[in-house]
């Protein structure tokens, strides 16, 4: 709403986001357009070029961007399922072409760089990059210190202390430029707020935590590709680019899990399971939306589209689709999967890659729901229990299974299954986070 | 070889305070925090990829019996998750109507919220609920002691033997849905045994799935002991056309009033003697008349109110009001009205009580009154009152509680907006386009935007505009059934 010229046009706007006299709403990753049923007898054609903002709109209105406009994109960010996400149609086309061409001519027009200026530039991020390695290091010492004073005093009393004192040497690792390492920081405490023992969990992450701390201080004894895993895990990011850059692994691939969170800071991400159908591998689409934004449209659970991943090299479940070359089908099941103590080798072998992996993708086959006055638990075929996460929606997954063996995929941690999505007597369904029931 | 027990014992202990105890071998030397830090990292990896999967026989649920019916359309299943968590529960009954109406079921990893909300919301919406949920619900909710209370019951029958005076109760209602005849019987063999506050309650159930084969039993309810039953029972017996106890009643309201023409309209003549009627008291009325209004007074007006008022032509009211009993015999009439449900007649009464000085003073209860009527005698009542007496309209309007036929929802949101031009009727008009976001036909946006477009007052351009959004929110839950 920042962008509305001013108060009118944002009232305007908001009514008409929420008022829905549109037709024809559709949407790429480039563009949003639609048809607004106004006051004269055409509708008013409005796009946005999503790229850099920029706004289109076939009403007479001299307000830039109008409220057609406006509301266009607020609507989108409220609803973005009442687009459709198809081609774009001549009109937006033409006009994003006119605007490329534009924009490719202000890009040409600008003084090529001298390569005294090119050469200073490749120094200063050098030099920047340098300076990040010290801070990470001289974190990574500090932490050690703080790590190894609260092990002498003992953790017996860690629930007693307050919040904020814990909160201050993950907040000195966000300063130290290892965001990675301060989450998984915070992620140790995490039991001490949750139902239940804290011990055991707690000092499980602890131990992980500290390989990492071991391993980052070797890294530069260990192989390539374990390297990229633990600066990744530190914090370093791998750019998107790079990533599109690199191999593509080509698969059919169905979605079989998903689930959203909201951060403290009021962002939205949403976790995306696929499984290649063909190579039977796991990747995670990992997508972020400030509060209110609204986050592409996916194929949901159960539905299966050809494509090219590209995976991160520090983070091998993580991948970015490359290019999908076909449309979403439904499919009757999540693939094939192993019994629990298969499916748990599998996951074990992404701990042995990655030991402080928060948790790991598992698709298990023909479990039923059980339940204990400690919750919720499955058993395979082979009369192995696992329980589930102390969030599982167990009483969904058991009205949706009927009590009758079921295909589920979850992830896996210390505290249990966290199931996302499940084939059973319906198909195949999205399971959300327990809210009910228990 | 420590174990992590004791690895872990000296860590919430503290180096400081406690020895190591031997470490795992391999791990590279240091001072005894680093090493246990180390020794931590070690055992948890192991701890984790060697988590126990104890052996459990496969649990077995009582069977769920099958659902015939389809599932909703996958954009309706989105929706009801998205209404789910939105703050709109009017919108929650108006997708589970839809899909009552397409013959649809739940979508089963749905269900717990559901079943939350029935538990907690209006009753309107858990009988809906429960319609929706089917098998599947009452499968899932007997599962769950959370969800009992649901009257969902795998043996109705076994709850009303054992249970408590509420979950008998609702347990007799299931049953009696289930098999009329069934609860009739059962309630004839425990009758003697049950306390006055079950029997009346319990009595009371029978309302459900009504007909004549009850009226025996409740015939001899009449002679119970405790006027509360006995109430319940000419109630009962005033729904059942054509009643025995119907019958006895017009012949002595018969005997009672005399109507005859005089030269300005009806004339009416009430006729008792002064002495109490002993054949009254077999028809459950108490053996001595209360104390406080004089007998005839009182007599006047209980036979009336138990009399169908298709009995009187509809200008005996006239008649009534100039009579020298005109007050019990409009007590009697109004409560008659209210009781047998005749729109015409609710009319006239209603009509009665908007004229300044001829309601006697009398407080009619228009809910009593809208709520005897049908549904669609209920919209006919109405459609009449908007035009003669909004703001009485708009009484009975309220009551409603059914979705608006078109005829209504058009009538309530164009003619009742000369209401808006005081500031009492005002409030009055908004109430009503509030009530109609949830209630009014989706077809009536155009004149909703009509009428936005006038809006000249700052309440009711808002409540226009939540209206039309909610309308329109509303037929794309209807179009999400049809397209599939």
């Amino acid at each position: 709403m920042s962008m509305a010229p001013d108060a009118a046009a944002a009232k305007a706007g908001a009514q008409l986001a929420s008022n829905r006299p549109w037709s024809g709403l559709g949407a790429t990753s480039e563009a949003v357009w639609g048809d607004c049923a106004g006051s004269a007898a055409m509708p008013y054609r409005a796009a946005v070029d999503l790229r850099a903002p920029a706004f289109k709109c076939s009403c007479p209105s001299r307000k830039f961007p109008c409220k057609h406009c406006l509301g266009l994109l607020l609507m989108f960010a409220r609803e973005p399922t009442s687009f459709e996400p198809v081609p774009a149609p001549a009109w937006v086309n033409e006009w994003l072409d006119t605007r490329s061409d534009r924009a490719d001519r202000a890009g040409r027009s600008t003084r090529p760089r001298t390569a005294a200026e090119s050469e200073r530039i490749t120094l200063m991020q050098e030099r920047r990059a340098r300076q990040r390695e010290e801070r990470v290091a001289a974190g990574i010492e500090e932490l050690d210190l703080w790590l190894r004073d609260l092990v002498r005093h003992g953790l017996a009393e860690l629930p007693q202390r307050p919040r904020s004192t814990l909160e201050v040497p993950v907040q000195r690792l966000v300063d130290a430029q290892a965001p990675g390492l301060a989450r998984h920081l915070s992620a140790t405490w995490e039991p001490l707020h949750a139902s239940g023992g804290w011990v055991d969990p707690l000092l499980m992450r602890l131990g992980r935590l500290q390989l990492l701390v071991e391993a980052y201080r070797r890294i530069d004894r260990v192989p390539e590709t374990m390297r990229a895993v633990i600066r990744s895990s530190m914090g370093f990011a791998e750019a998107r680019d790079d990533v599109l850059r690199g191999d593509v692994v080509r698969d059919r691939w169905l979605v079989v899990g998903r689930r959203f969170e909201v951060s403290r800071a009021n962002l939205r991400s949403r976790r995306t399971w696929l499984r290649g159908a063909d190579s039977g591998r796991f990747a995670l689409l990992l997508d972020f939306a400030a509060f209110g934004q609204a986050l592409d449209p996916q194929p949901s659970v159960g539905t299966r589209f050809e494509a090219g991943l590209a995976f991160y090299t520090g983070a091998p479940l993580r991948a970015l689709i490359a290019d999908q070359t076909s449309e979403p089908e439904s499919a009757s099941t999540l693939g094939a999967g192993h019994g629990l103590r298969a499916g748990l080798i599998e996951c074990a072998s992404l701990f042995a890659r990655e030991p402080w992996l928060e948790s790991a993708p598992l698709l298990v086959e023909s479990v039923r729901l059980g339940r204990t006055e400690l919750g919720w638990f499955v058993v395979d075929a082979d009369a192995a229990s696992l329980r589930l996460h102390p969030k599982a929606a167990g009483w969904a997954l058991l009205a949706a299974s009927c009590g009758e063996p079921i295909q589920l995929f979850g992830e896996w941690s210390d505290a249990g299954l966290l199931p996302l999505g499940m084939s059973g007597p319906d198909g195949c369904e999205s399971v959300a986070t327990a809210t009910s029931g228990t | 070889m420590s174990d992590w027990q004791s690895v872990t014992a000296v860590a919430l202990v503290g180096t400081a305070r406690r020895s190591l105890p031997d470490l795992p071998e391999g791990l590279p030397e240091g001072d005894p925090e680093q090493s246990l830090l180390r020794a931590l990292a070690y055992l948890s990896v192991n701890r984790l990829v060697s988590a126990p999967l104890p052996s459990f026989d496969q649990p077995r649920w009582p069977a769920c019996p099958p659902d015939p019916r389809p599932l909703p359309p996958a954009a309706a299943r989105a929706r009801l998750a998205i209404l789910l968590d939105s703050d709109e529960p009017g919108l929650v009954g108006e997708w589970l109507r839809s899909a009552n109406a397409a013959g649809c079921r739940l979508p089963g990893t749905l269900l717990p919220s559901l079943l939350d909300r029935a538990l907690t919301d209006l009753r309107s919406i858990r009988s809906l609920v429960l319609a929706v949920a089917g098998q599947r619900g009452r499968w899932l909710a007997a599962q769950n002691p959370l969800w009992s209370s649901l009257a969902l019951f795998a043996d109705p029958v076994g709850a009303f033997r054992e249970g408590n005076r509420a979950v008998r109760v609702q347990a007799f209602e299931q049953i009696r849905d289930d098999d009329p005849g069934q609860a009739l019987g059962l309630l004839t063999q425990i009758w003697p045994a049950e306390s006055t506050q079950m029997r009346t309650e319990l009595l009371g159930c029978l309302a459900r799935g009504l007909s004549d084969v009850d009226e025996d039993f409740l015939e001899s309810a009449l002679a119970d002991p405790a006027a509360a039953v006995r109430a319940v029972a000419q109630d009962l017996l005033c729904q059942i056309p054509d009643s025995r106890f119907l019958e006895r009643m017009r012949r002595r309201a018969q005997n009672l009033i005399r109507m005859r023409r005089g030269r300005t309209g009806p004339r009416v003549d009430v006729n008792l003697r002064e002495e109490y009627p002993p054949d009254l008291v077999a028809d459950g009325f108490p053996s001595r008349p209360p104390r406080g209004p004089g007998l005839k007074a009182w007599l006047t007006a209980e036979i009336v109110a138990l009399t169908p008022p298709d009995l009187w032509p509809l200008d005996a009211l006239a008649g009534f009001l100039e009579s020298e009993w005109a007050g019990p015999l409009v007590t009697g009439i109004v409560r008659a009205v209210a009781r047998f449900g005749h729109r015409e007649w609710a009319e006239a009464v209603l009509l009665l009580s908007a004229r300044p000085n001829r309601g006697l003073g009398l407080e009619i209860d228009v809910r009593a009154l809208a709520l005897g009527l049908g549904e669609a005698e209920r919209e006919a009542l109405v459609l009449t009152l908007i035009g003669r007496a909004p703001v009485l309209a708009t009484e009975v309007l309220r009551h409603i509680q059914e979705p608006w036929s078109e005829a209504l929802s058009t009538a309530a949101l164009r003619d009742l907006r000369v209401l808006a031009n005081t500031s009492d009727g005002l409030s009055r008009y908004l109430q009503i386009l509030y009530a109609a976001r949830l209630l009014a036909s989706p077809g009536v946006v155009p004149i909703a935007e009509a009428l936005l477009e006038g809006a000249d007052r700052r309440g009711l351009e808002s409540v226009l505009q939540r209206l039309i959004d909610t309308l329109r929110l509303r037929s794309q839950i209807h179009e999400e059934f049809e397209r599939s």
